[in-house]
């Protein structure tokens, strides 16, 4: 569905998203994860074309972004990190709006303005204006706009930030009822891993708007396995100087087990961790092993 | 498509429906300047004016004749006058009405007043004038037997007796000017002033969808900057036509019911639409180009409020244009006001004349255009670069 190649964006003299290469399938959900200023918001622009790529290809449907805006945007559904919405208004108003600009009318638009407001379950506050709705009313109407016309392609900033635990149920729940139900491609940025582990089938990872990551959650979940090596008495020398207890992410057992090994007979005790998004990131960020 | 326009002036008429503070100075605040203004300044624009009038007095020679006729002629309330040692001149630099010049030989045989008027003058003040010149005169022989000979006739009479002996010389000096009645002159300015405040709800409405991430989604749902803006246009200048309408209806209709005059618009409709428009076209392109160079509603109110009422000052808006010195009257040609002014007064005064017509309309069309193509560029680079 989204094949993204060799994309770079600078803004100045800074390197914002770095020779970015990946794919997305049709019908998956796929977690944007990196920590702040990783690139994730400039993805989400450059995927909706809001701004212009220095370098590189996007790809949506086999169609080229570039060449292809219009058709491609109207595939799009998007969902701004902020809320999106007319405060002034009430929230029919504010679906009925946008539901304009995206061409529904009569039938067509009421169907739409339906689905969305009973996939976020928000019906009752439907005639309420905005301003006077919660912080988490405001952020389902701003999903439900981006849910209208029910598109092939999802892509949501943030949508989980801010929100009581209630509605980030509903979220994932929604998010995960569309791509079943509907076969919709999700992409959306997080910064909650627990919910990324739970609803995405992908990740893609950034750091520094360069890409660590681009794989299923169960391969990314095992490599993030780790052997836990507690020594009777430190390394007296090598790599280990000095340290007693050494932790060897799994992609890179093959390469550190020989070490150890050489010293078998000081090993006290060997620990195997089951794997999480978390230590992956952590591994990452150390660059490999840790003590 | 067209289905989004018809949304977009939905959904601006109900931001605009619910922002009461806009509502007051759109609409609420210009109806009651006109009230105030047209009423307020009714006399002053009136030829009956009770105001005071600015003369010129010069003396070629002080005795106690012309010492008596000046003392008589100061006493006079009618009148203000200035003493200066060259009248026609002093009358062009200070923009004075009137003017009296009396002659070394005053008292002698013979015409040794002369009497200027500005050509502006009412013809009331005229007459005023030379009555008080009789007054004044009552110690020249002959006005003495004028006086002595015909004690009934009316001060009107004794002028004409005057004028028919030659007491005084009239002269006329400046160009004749058509002047506007109050309400002629209050109705447009004020129209004017709060059609230029149309940036207010614009402005926050922009920075709004800017700040809120909405003019993004938008720009995903496929709108352009062309239609972003045109979105904009049509129902704000379908606001402007209602704030026209409203304050004709208020310069026709309330201010008689006040007392004041009735606005006489000849039956221009179509000169007024087509004025309306073109209005409305200038001031709401400058007000998006405004609201494209700010960051904060805050700013936009500050700033466009503080344009507005600088415009107004020196464009006639606050103070009409004729009773400006020349200087004033040159500078208020740099404001849009200004020119939106004087296509009224075309149609007020010159019954439509194109020659009074077209260059006021040219202006704010060229004006209109220039800030629609700045508020068009900076919407253009605000939806590429915002990250």
């Amino acid at each position: 569905m989204v094949v993204v190649k060799d994309l770079t964006k600078k803004l100045g003299d800074k390197v914002i998203i770095d020779n970015l290469t990946f794919h997305i399938p049709k019908n998956s959900i796929c977690g944007l994860i990196g920590q702040n200023g990783a690139g994730k918001t400039t993805l989400m622009r450059l995927l909706t074309g809001l701004i212009k790529a220095d370098n590189g290809e996007i790809y949506i449907d086999n169609l080229t972004l570039e060449d292809n805006l219009t058709k491609i945007r109207s595939m799009i559904g998007f969902v701004p990190q902020k809320n999106a919405l007319y405060m002034e208004l009430s929230g029919i108003e504010n679906l009925r709006y946008f539901g304009s600009v995206l061409s529904l009318k009569d039938k067509e638009l009421d169907g739409a303005i339906d689905f969305v407001t009973k996939a976020t379950d928000m019906g009752e506050h439907l005639n309420k204006l905005v301003k006077n709705y919660s912080g988490g009313m405001q952020k389902r109407l701003n999903i439900a706009i981006g849910l209208l016309g029910n598109p092939p392609l999802l892509l949501l900033d943030e949508p989980t930030v801010g929100v009581d635990p209630q509605t980030r149920e509903m979220i994932l729940d929604l998010l995960l009822g569309l791509k079943n139900e509907y076969q919709t491609t999700i992409i959306y940025t997080s910064h909650y891993l627990e919910e990324v582990e739970k609803i995405c089938d992908r990740l893609v990872i950034l750091d520094n708007g360069k890409l660590v990551a681009n794989d299923t959650i169960e391969n990314i979940l095992h490599k993030s396995k780790t052997i836990e090596v507690v020594m009777k008495t430190p390394f007296e020398s090598g790599e280990w100087s000095g340290m007693q207890k050494i932790t060897i992410q799994y992609n890179e057992i093959a390469l550190k087990l020989p070490l150890i090994s050489q010293s078998m007979d000081m090993v006290g005790r060997i620990n195997y961790g089951s794997g999480s998004l978390e230590q992956y990131l952590m591994g990452i960020k150390n660059g490999g092993s840790s003590c | 498509m067209l289905n989004g326009y018809k949304a977009s002036i939905k959904k601006e008429f109900l931001l605009i429906s619910r922002d009461v503070h806009t509502l007051l100075v759109l609409f609420v605040m210009p109806m009651i300047f006109i009230l105030i203004m047209s009423l307020a300044m009714r006399d002053a624009f009136s030829k009956d004016s009770a105001v005071l009038i600015d003369g010129a007095i010069s003396i070629e020679q002080s005795n106690k004749l012309t010492n008596d006729f000046m003392k008589n002629l100061l006493s006079d309330d009618g009148f203000k006058w200035q003493k200066v040692s060259n009248i026609q001149k002093a009358m062009m630099d200070k923009n004075l009405m009137v003017g009296v010049e009396v002659k070394k030989d005053f008292g002698k045989d013979g015409v040794h007043i002369d009497v200027y008027f500005n050509r502006e003058v009412n013809p009331s003040v005229m007459v005023l004038l030379k009555q008080s010149i009789i007054k004044a005169s009552t110690s020249v022989t002959m006005v003495e037997t004028i006086e002595r000979l015909n004690p009934w006739l009316s001060m009107e009479e004794k002028v004409d007796i005057a004028k028919e002996k030659k007491i005084f010389n009239e002269h006329y000096i400046g160009n004749e000017q058509k002047r506007p009645t109050s309400v002629q002159q209050s109705v447009p300015a004020w129209l004017i002033f709060s059609m230029f405040f149309i940036i207010i709800p614009i402005s926050n409405t922009f920075i709004n969808e800017r700040n809120s991430g909405t003019l993004s989604r938008l720009a995903v749902m496929n709108i352009s900057s062309s239609k972003l803006l045109l979105s904009k246009i049509i129902p704000y200048a379908l606001i402007n036509q209602i704030q026209f309408v409203l304050m004709l209806i208020v310069g026709i209709y309330i201010v008689p019911i006040f007392g004041g005059d009735s606005l006489d618009i000849g039956g221009h409709y179509l000169l007024l639409a087509i004025v309306g428009f073109v209005l409305s076209f200038a001031t709401i392109s400058y007000a998006l180009a405004l609201a494209t160079m700010v960051k904060t509603a805050e700013q936009a109110t500050t700033i466009g409020g503080l344009m507005n009422i600088i415009f107004a000052a020196i464009g006639g808006v606050m103070v009409p244009l004729f009773i400006m010195p020349s200087l004033m009257q040159n500078l208020a040609n740099i404001s849009p006001m200004s020119w939106g002014l004087d296509a009224f007064m075309a149609i007020f005064l010159h019954d439509g004349n194109t020659t009074h017509l077209t260059m006021p309309l040219v202006w704010l069309s060229a004006f209109g255009a220039a800030m629609l193509l700045i508020a068009w560029y900076r919407l253009n680079k605000e939806i590429k670069d915002t990250i």
